[in-house]
């Protein structure tokens, strides 16, 4: 019985683990392209890769990350405002998570 | 007089929690590898009542933990449990009354991302002491974050010393399972199994325990708190063949 449970939790475990990606669509990586699109948010590269770590450890914490191109940036905008209070964060990694996030909206 | 000091326990352990989602918890039995954030203080009321062995029907026993949990740095947080303490009534748990079991503080540091990197890993430590009791607890936790839906794993290694020389040992091999879905940021369901394998003395292997039940988690304003209920499936005489845990954070 002991065998059989153990061997199930950790099959059950393997499935869902398998094949999995690891890169969600909702926070693309910063890459070149992502950067030059991160200059109309006024980002550059140290900024924008900040505020992507902060939205991959922060957010991650309460909820599932957002896709947030269904919010227009003035709804974005007062949305994160609310959430970075919840998250701890000073309001350097708020500019740095909000730029971040315009940027991926803006793609 | 039973369900009236049951009841009471439950309020009260209820209403002394206040708001706050910084460290939300989707489960109660598992632990997810993500951690505080820098600087964040948060207070989590547990109470966790247990009721009915197959060997004792009239058992009931529900435990309180009073946690306070720090966040220190993106990787690192600890956790103080100002006291654990608990009322039981039964056949098996003695006189009936109150039991302060200890207190206990807690580490957990996070190795790696579940949703960028292939699979969350964080590694957790607990040390609790009581009267002529000391316990250590080890734990690997790992999480896959896909979407709306988290799987959580956490193995334990738990090791106990009790008596006036805490010459008495035993120990405990636990592994627990936990699924949650986000319907929506404020409510998340899911289901959570647990599966024990006792050690007394560190000499024997008691038969296996196996629990399993659904959960709920809401997040309101500014608080959020947690609920799973799992039944025992195996027959283990000395365990509970339900119990019912509740946790309230809230963070300031």
């Amino acid at each position: 019985m002991r065998l059989i449970l153990s061997s199930a939790l950790l099959a059950v475990w393997a499935l869902l683990v398998g094949g999995c990606e690891t890169t969600p669509a909702s926070a693309p990586p910063v890459t070149a392209s992502f950067i030059r699109a991160g200059v109309r948010a006024h980002a550059d590269a140290p900024t924008l890769t900040e505020g992507r770590r902060l939205f991959l450890n922060r957010c991650i914490q309460c909820h599932a990350l957002p896709h947030v191109a269904k919010y227009d940036p003035q709804k974005l905008t007062a949305i994160l405002k609310t959430m970075a209070g919840r998250a701890n964060m000073n309001e350097e990694q708020h500019d740095a998570l909000l730029k971040y996030l315009l940027t991926v909206r803006s793609q | 007089m039973k369900l009236t000091h049951i009841g009471l326990s439950l309020l009260l352990a209820i209403v002394t929690a206040a708001p706050a989602w910084a460290g939300a918890r989707r489960f109660t039995y598992v632990y997810e590898v993500t951690t505080s954030p820098p600087g964040d203080v948060e207070v989590e009321n547990w109470v966790t009542w247990k009721t009915r062995k197959p060997d004792d029907h009239g058992f009931d026993q529900v435990d309180f933990r009073h946690e306070l949990e720090f966040g220190i740095t993106d990787k690192f947080q600890m956790a103080v449990y100002v006291a654990d303490w608990n009322y039981h009534h039964g056949m098996s748990a003695g006189e009936p009354g109150f039991t302060l079991s200890g207190s206990a503080v807690e580490f957990i540091y996070n190795f790696t991302n579940p949703v960028s990197d292939p699979i969350g890993l964080a590694a957790y430590q607990e040390f609790q002491a009581g009267y002529h009791r000391f316990e250590s607890e080890s734990k690997l936790l790992v999480q896959k974050t896909l979407g709306s839906w988290v799987v959580a794993y956490n193995a334990t290694l738990e090791a106990e010393w009790e008596g006036d020389g805490l010459e008495e040992r035993e120990g405990e091999f636990q592994q627990s399972l936990g699924v949650s879905y986000e319907i929506n940021p404020h409510v998340l369901i899911g289901v959570e199994a647990l599966h024990e394998i006792g050690f007394p003395d560190w000499s024997e292997t008691e038969d296996g325990k196996f629990f399993a039940g659904p959960n709920i988690s809401v997040r309101s304003g500014v608080w959020w708190a947690t609920v799973t209920g799992l039944a025992q499936l195996t027959s283990d005489g000395g365990e509970p063949d339900f119990q019912l845990r509740t946790i309230v954070g809230f963070s300031f």
